[in-house]
């Protein structure tokens, strides 16, 4: 089984997308009154140095080179049958490898392949909107889920209904079913799958079924209220055998080959009070499979025109992963987060901004949380659970300029650092655009200074020394025809983890 | 009773406070809708439209609109403004135009010196407004003038702060039974959304759309509202614009500056949840962590320990975390492992795999302790032991169901 690291990045190509091609060609509307085909392709060159071993008496430095281009194609036709758009988004993303591998021994030259060399099929899918006129919506393909829950990727269908409308009130719903994509298979993204499980999760092509759907109700002009329900059902091809070496190897290899790694429902509410631009919002999810609430928040905002924001937010959140990691078991207390940020522009061009940030970590309070465990007795949580900062930016902005600062900060109280550390940053920007707003350049500094103790005084003699570090950064962009962008981007780093390393960012963007 | 009364005088001023606040704030329209002007004449709407009476002394004419903008009621764009020239103004003034010395210009062109010979004044500058907009539908449909330009009559120069703000058009299209689409009156591309960019400016939601205002940490944080609304979204934008983030490749400076490869740590101590919308913990985290030589994977016994990230006061490189020799691995010490795994289990899955953790909780090691947190008796019979077993069998033995 391929695990992180060991080569497993290898060009990923299975047939289930071409499947999706072909529907370019079914479903496109006979006698279309109107087409037109979009093409956008970004191509970005990132070369940076990372110091591996860093602080150690054999640090190294690599060079990083990595390559990405995406290309997305967007294709619509109106016609008597319903308004058609075929989308896809490719995307290829290579590196060369750091020519350092896990199972390196500490301070040996290297390299097994360890660069990604990926082909992610990000999306595929055709929309056929108004199936039944103003009422039926259909989309199929590789699509992205976005609801009340988390992202999510699918190779199925999704029917979406307008069930009612008026003015700004409705009533609509959306069913899906497919497959659900996974790592394993090719043209899969990772920022679109559940965490907590190994690299390679064995499941096979169709090693899932996925369903789901969303109901979302807005009335009174500013009530708005909906609920999201998804479950992923698994079945796997590997055994357990390889995961528990003590136990019972005959009865883990037919054990939980098959399960549930995703139940989950999820809402939203919120109300705008449109006379004094006021809007209150809660949001929250809920795991049906764990019986957790993992996160809940609620909120207001208050614009009343362009020069005041304000907004106040709670949130409860714990991590979520997918139902058959047993990160789900350790993790046991969520954390709360309380912010409240206030942007104001003072005159037309001077905008300043400040927020203040806290976070509490629960459990701390409670002592030896495993107590009921035969030599645990006694533990108890030493550590701050607290930690609180405040930001702040100023920016003057003029149509071909403008100039500014920010600054974070974050402490922990009782003098530990255990969650979020210690830490201010410091930036200072400016930039400029000439040509109409064509071209344009800018630049940054960062001072960032930071301490990642522990417990300060529990570990003596391992008290992470502050450190602090200088970044310098340049950059331009240009618009050099309607169809051709670019931007180029170097920075250097005088820090004591990456000791001077460089950056070379570059961007080119081709659009027809 | 007195409390109650405080209780609901304090709610007044502060309703109050807010509304006048609201008012106080409103900036006038969106110059990417109606891109700023220039009008250097002088003129007085007031005086014009204001009836006389001789009985009160009150001057003026008491012009109905069209009698200037006699055009108005056929505009089909919003490219045709029916601004009165010269030729309109001739009807009444003519003796201040035709062959008029300097001094007659100065009555209305501000920029024209009376005492001087120049008589070239500045043009009046008012671009078209950026949205489909037909005077002749509206004034067919009954629409008074000073319903939307509500303020002019009472004005000298009219200026782009009388044209109406979108909650004054949307109540008077809910009110006429119109559609309140963004296409309805917003400019739109082939593909159906709306156009954002002007040369005037960007168009973004405005007050009246306050749940998906852009601005504050609306970058960071727009979960929210897009998951609430995510019509409204797909109004301006494309599941490519997601991706452009969200796919966990590029590298925007706006959320990862310069450094951020030596200090992203500090958000991942704080578990911060916005990781997680761009970056998979055990895909992306954990492969780089170990390309770089910070994490190491596999089970706990085979796999060599790192010290490094860290250094102590002498200059030694140290874990990334205390190490067993610290109390990591010691319940009664306060550097206890578990404690951090309890509160953070992300940091922990940047860097190590399932494994890791099975090696000493698997259930026939014996030596990982319960991890399960108090009361692990709470655990027996749930959902998941039932129908998602698999995460529990990874340390429990299968031939044993005493567990579930």
């Amino acid at each position: 089984m391929p695990t992180a690291g060991s080569g497993c990045y290898g060009a990923r190509v299975r047939a289930r997308p071409l499947v999706w091609l072909s529907l370019f060609g079914l479903l496109s509307p006979r006698g279309a009154e109107a087409a037109e085909l979009t093409l956008t392709s970004k191509s970005v060159y990132h070369a940076y140095q990372l110091r591996l071993n860093p602080l150690t008496d054999n640090p190294a430095q690599r060079n990083l080179n990595r390559i990405y281009t995406t290309l997305d194609v967007g294709g619509w036709a109106i016609g008597d049958g319903g308004d058609v758009d075929a989308v896809l988004s490719l995307r290829y993303d290579t590196d060369f490898g750091t020519g350092f591998h896990r199972d390196t021994p500490l301070g040996a030259g290297i390299p097994a392949v360890d660069g990604r060399d990926d082909l992610d099929l990000m999306y595929l899918y055709v929309d056929w909107r108004n199936v039944v006129r103003g009422t039926l919506d259909l989309r199929a393909g590789r699509q992205l889920i976005l609801d009340d829950l988390t992202w999510y990727s699918l190779d199925g269908v999704k029917l979406s209904g307008h069930l009612w409308r008026s003015g700004e009130d409705g009533l609509e719903v959306e069913i899906y079913a497919g497959l659900p994509v996974r790592i394993d298979l090719l043209f899969s993204s990772d920022p679109f799958l559940l965490d907590g499980t190994e690299l390679d999760d064995g499941s096979g092509v169709f090693g899932g079924v996925a369903f789901g759907g969303n109901v979302a109700l807005s009335v009174l002009s500013g009530l708005s209220a909906s609920l999201a329900y998804r479950q992923e059902l698994e079945f796997r091809q590997d055994t357990l055998v390889n995961l528990n070496r003590n136990v019972d190897s005959a009865a883990s290899a037919s054990a939980g080959l098959t399960g549930l790694v995703e139940s989950r429902i999820g809402g939203s509410l919120g109300y705008t009070i449109r006379p004094v631009a006021v809007d209150l919002y809660a949001h929250g999810t809920y795991d049906l499979l764990l019986e957790n609430l993992e996160q809940a928040r609620a909120g207001a905002t208050w614009h009343p025109s362009r020069d005041l924001h304000v907004q106040g937010e709670y949130l409860r959140s714990r991590p979520r992963f997918a139902g058959d990691s047993i990160f789900n078991w350790f993790n046991i207390f969520p954390y709360d987060r309380g912010r409240v940020e206030v942007s104001l522009q003072i005159f037309e061009d001077l905008t300043i901004d400040a927020g203040y940030l806290a976070q509490y970590f629960g459990g701390g309070e409670k002592g030896p949380l495993n107590s009921t465990t035969a030599g645990n007795q006694g533990a108890v949580f030493d550590g701050s659970s607290w930690s609180h900062g405040p930001s702040a930016g100023v920016v003057y902005r003029r149509p071909n300029f403008g100039f500014g600062g920010n600054f974070e900060a974050a402490t922990n109280t009782s003098g530990s650092y255990a969650f979020g550390g210690n830490y201010r940053v410091f930036s200072l920007f400016g930039d400029l655009s000439f040509m109409e707003g064509r071209f344009g350049a800018d630049g940054r500094l960062f001072v960032t200074t930071t301490q990642n103790d522990w417990f300060e005084g529990a570990d003596d003699g391992q008290v992470d020394q502050p450190r602090t570090s200088f970044i310098a950064q340049l950059g331009g962009r240009g618009q050099f025809t309607d169809f051709l962008s670019g931007r180029l981007l170097f920075a250097k780093n005088f820090d004591s983890v990456l000791e001077g390393s460089y950056r070379i960012y570059s961007e080119l963007t081709v659009r027809y | 009773m007195r409390a109650k009364h405080t209780l609901w005088m304090g709610a007044v001023v502060l309703v109050s406070t807010t509304a006048t606040a609201a008012v106080f704030f409103e900036a006038g329209p969106d110059p990417a809708i109606f891109p700023p002007q220039q009008i250097p004449i002088y003129f007085n709407h007031d005086y014009h439209v204001r009836k006389p009476d001789e009985a009160t002394g009150v001057q003026g004419e008491g012009l109905r609109c069209t009698f200037c903008h006699e055009k108005a009621g056929d505009e089909l764009t919003a490219a045709e403004t029916d601004i009165p020239g010269h030729s309109s103004c001739d009807s009444c003034h003519g003796e201040w135009i035709d062959d008029a010395p300097i001094k007659e210009c100065a009555r209305c062109h501000k920029d024209l010196d009376p005492t001087g010979t120049s008589s070239k004044a500045a043009g009046l500058t008012i671009p078209p407004a950026n949205i489909k907009f037909a005077h002749a539908s509206h004034v067919k449909a009954g629409v008074e003038c000073t319903s939307c330009h509500n303020n002019v009559p009472n004005k000298t120069v009219a200026t782009r702060d009388d044209y109406p703000t979108m909650d004054r058009c949307i109540a008077c299209h809910l009110e006429k039974q119109v559609s309140v689409e963004c296409q309805t009156c917003h400019l739109t591309q082939p593909s159906g959304r709306l156009v954002t960019q002007f040369a005037s400016g960007v168009l973004q939601p405005n007050r009246y759309h306050v749940a998906a205002v852009h601005q504050g940490n609306f970058l960071k944080d727009h979960a929210v509202p897009a998951q609430r609304d995510k019509a409204y979204c797909q109004k301006c934008h494309s599941e490519s614009d997601c991706l452009q983030c969200h796919d966990g490749v590029g590298r925007d400076a706006r959320f990862h500056p310069g450094d951020f490869i030596s200090t992203h740590f500090m958000q991942g101590k704080k578990d911060d949840s916005r990781c997680e919308s761009c970056h998979n913990f055990q895909q992306f985290c954990l492969n780089c962590h170990v390309r770089s030589g910070v994490a190491t994977v596999g089970d706990a016994l085979n796999v060599p320990t790192r010290k490094t990230i860290r250094v102590d006061g002498t200059g030694t490189a140290i874990g990334p975390h205390p190490m067993s020799a610290d109390g990591w691995l010691t319940p009664q010490s306060r550097n206890f492992h578990g404690f951090f795994a309890q509160r953070n289990i992300r940091s922990c899955a940047s860097c190590h795999q399932e494994q890791y953790c099975i090696t000493c909780h698997g259930s026939g090691t014996g030596s990982g302790g319960n991890p399960h947190g108090p009361n692990p008796q709470r655990l027996k019979g749930n959902t998941a032991s039932q129908r998602a077993a698999r995460a529990c069998l990874k340390c429990h033995d299968p031939a044993d169901s005493s567990w579930r």
